[in-house]
């Protein structure tokens, strides 16, 4: 009975994840109705009442990212990030290489602080514009823009608030802050030199044209463009004072007080909203990612409910029996866990995956195991333009740019253009992985 | 490069508007390889752009600077408690922005290039400058209120302008303004097809100034 219920609650969640794959358009809806089937399923099969899966949701996962998704909200107002990537541009003097590396430095740096998507919402309009008025080539712009994807990815890797994976991590108090940030930050470092090393190998500018005139004429209309946006000092201060409140609070408060992260982030988003109370309440009904939320819970209700059927015990019980050094399976489960966030994005596959980590942990140390997991995660959100949804919307962006090349060729950027850097960066990020586990664990 | 350029001029002109982007790209190519750089300009985006070929040959001609003078135009807008401006010339609107009370509310109807990013040309005005479309601009109509478009030449009978201005004055919208502005910002006659403007009867602005 237990072994039905298994296979056909995996199934469910299997095929809402491959379907909300290949129908992007209708995942909301396919994954609702997924998680709708799931808990009725349950409740029917007696696998768990209804009340008992919703009690299992990680609730506090989801007040973080709400809470977060409001703070940086409020701290793009501040046109902080549109004038700091301006400043990159002016630093490297629009010279196309100097753009690469920068916007890519630029790019981490964001995303290790605020949501992916919001990243590239305020870094690329300026790159695609620099990119309009200096002239790019084919090859420079697929090499650009699909690094930059891979480090928004790393970005939000490095810390605990910088993307969905990290947050789960700390929200389910699998690590805290300061061990995840120790532990996570380097790795993502060393992954990104490597790429940015290996790209700038490739010379992906070359063939991209530079004159005095034209990145004279490109610094001058940047300027022209930015002439009158100002730092907003009035919300960047509480945005600053609550960033550092966030940080320490995460970072200095002893357990043993009950203020867990999301209590952190609910009075750091809060003290945001309060600085300018009138664009507070309006960011606090208009701003909230519904999409997003409504997404993970429904995620959360499918996993809850394969969870209640014993399934990631018997998968990890099955990882464990594989005739390998417990090295050997913590590899295979990275590798596996990359591949299968390639092809169902990064939420749905840390979701589940993170329950199998769980019962690893118990075996090795939950350092490896779980920063081993959110790199292989990052990997594998860096494989396709799919897999994660920064990559959509960069190619949304880059399409509505209308970039055009030297000869007056539309410039590509979609699915098959970023195979190539997606393959890098899936290798680079997994071998990192790979080898930070090994090492820690040796 | 010609493509090059046309995408980057294009991009300039959406935002900074054509007059302010053809002043741009003139003063900073003769600062590089001067007058012939200029003429260079010239016959490269001329054809395409007409305020761009009309600026380049008013400084080949001597003219170094564009006439930014508010005094014709200020008066005009005395007593008037909301602008409507149809079209964006940053060149102009900038120190029109300054010039004008803070008590007058100064509103631009976005509407022009698709590939303009109206965010951004907003944000270089703070809140001076309240967003409209076609749609929502006749609510500041009024006694007190001054429809402004900038023309870019003019003969006797006809004034070049912004498509957009043609869609924003109907009969209707006539007598809803107090007046209808039109401000000469380019003197120097244009001297091919208009590409990007339209050719609008001169009636159909109350004043021209400039």
């Amino acid at each position: 009975m237990m072994m039905n219920a298994q296979v056909g609650f995996a199934l469910t969640l299997v095929i809402t994840l491959v379907a909300q794959a290949l129908l992007p358009s209708h995942r909301l809806l396919i994954v609702l109705t997924g998680a709708a089937l799931s808990c009725a399923g349950a409740a029917l099969a007696g696998v768990a009442s209804v009340a008992a899966v919703f009690a299992g949701l990680p609730w506090n996962v989801l007040l973080i990212l709400v809470a977060l998704g409001l703070f940086t909200h409020r701290l793009a107002d501040t046109q902080v990030f549109g004038l700091a990537s301006v400043a990159l541009v002016r630093l490297a003097r629009a010279h196309p290489v100097g753009l690469l590396v920068l916007s890519t430095l630029g790019t981490y740096a964001v995303s290790s602080v605020v949501n992916n998507l919001t990243a590239l919402l305020v870094i690329l309009p300026v790159l695609l514009t620099v990119f309009a008025l200096a002239g790019v080539s084919q090859r420079f712009v697929v090499w650009s823009l699909g690094l930059m994807l891979v480090a928004c990815n790393l970005g939000g890797a490095a810390t605990p608030i910088g993307d969905f994976p990290a947050v789960l991590l700390l929200g389910s108090g699998a690590m805290s802050f300061e061990a995840y940030l120790r532990a996570a930050m380097p790795a993502t470092l060393l992954a990104l030199a490597l790429l940015i090393g290996l790209v700038l190998a490739l010379r992906p500018a070359q063939d991209v044209p530079v004159t005095p005139l034209g990145r004279r004429l490109t610094l001058a209309t940047l300027s022209q463009l930015y002439r009158g946006v100002h730092l907003d000092w009035r919300l960047l201060a509480p945005c600053l004072g609550a960033l550092a409140f966030m940080v320490a609070g995460w970072l200095l408060l002893p357990p043993a007080w009950g203020i867990g992260p999301e209590m952190v982030a609910w009075m750091g988003a809060g003290l945001v909203l309060l600085a300018q109370p009138t664009h507070g309440e309006a960011a606090l009904k208009r701003a909230v990612d519904v999409e997003a939320v409504l997404f993970l819970l429904a995620l959360f209700l499918m996993v809850g409910v394969v969870r209640e059927t014993g399934l990631f015990g018997d998968l990890a019980a099955l990882l464990q029996s594989v005739p390998l050094t417990p090295e050997g399976q913590l590899v295979l489960f990275l590798v596996v866990a990359a591949v299968l966030t390639g092809l169902f994005s990064a939420g749905p596959s840390m979701a589940a995956l993170l329950e199998v980590a769980d019962v690893l942990s118990q075996q090795m140390p939950g350092d490896a195991v779980y920063v081993g997991l959110a790199l292989a995660v990052c990997a594998g959100s860096s494989l396709f333009l799919t897999a994660a949804t920064a990559g959509p919307l960069m190619q949304s962006l880059a399409e509505r740019a209308a970039l055009r090349d030297v000869h007056g060729r539309p410039v590509q950027f979609g699915f098959r253009e970023y195979l190539g850097v997606g393959l890098l960066g899936f290798t680079v990020i997994l071998a990192v992985a790979i080898g930070r586990t090994l090492w820690v664990i040796r | 490069m010609s493509d090059l350029q046309q995408q980057a001029f294009r991009l300039a002109a959406s935002e900074l508007g054509m007059a302010s982007a053809a002043w741009l790209f003139v003063r900073e190519t003769a600062a590089v390889a001067q007058d012939a750089g200029v003429a260079a300009l010239r016959d490269d985006l001329g054809r395409a752009w007409p305020v761009l070929d009309a600026v380049c040959a008013g400084w080949l001609a001597g003219v170094h600077a564009p006439d930014l003078a508010l005094d014709p135009v200020l008066p005009l807008l005395n007593s008037a408690s909301r602008v409507v401006l149809v079209g964006h010339e940053a060149l102009w609107v900038d120190p029109l922005l300054k010039a004008l009370p803070p008590t007058v509310r100064v509103g631009l109807v976005l509407e022009g290039d698709p590939q303009t990013q109206w965010a951004r040309v907003l944000a270089n005005h703070g809140e001076r400058l309240q967003a409209l479309s076609l749609a929502n601009f006749q609510s500041w109509a009024g006694p007190r209120s001054v429809l402004l478009t900038f023309v870019y030449g003019a003969t006797e009978s006809q004034v070049f302008v912004l498509p957009a201005w043609l869609r924003t004055t109907g009969p209707d919208v006539r007598m809803q303004f107090r007046s209808l502005l039109g401000w000469r910002i380019l003197d120097v006659p244009l001297e091919i097809y208009p590409r990007w403007l339209v050719a609008a009867d001169v009636s159909t602005l109350t004043d021209l100034k400039g």
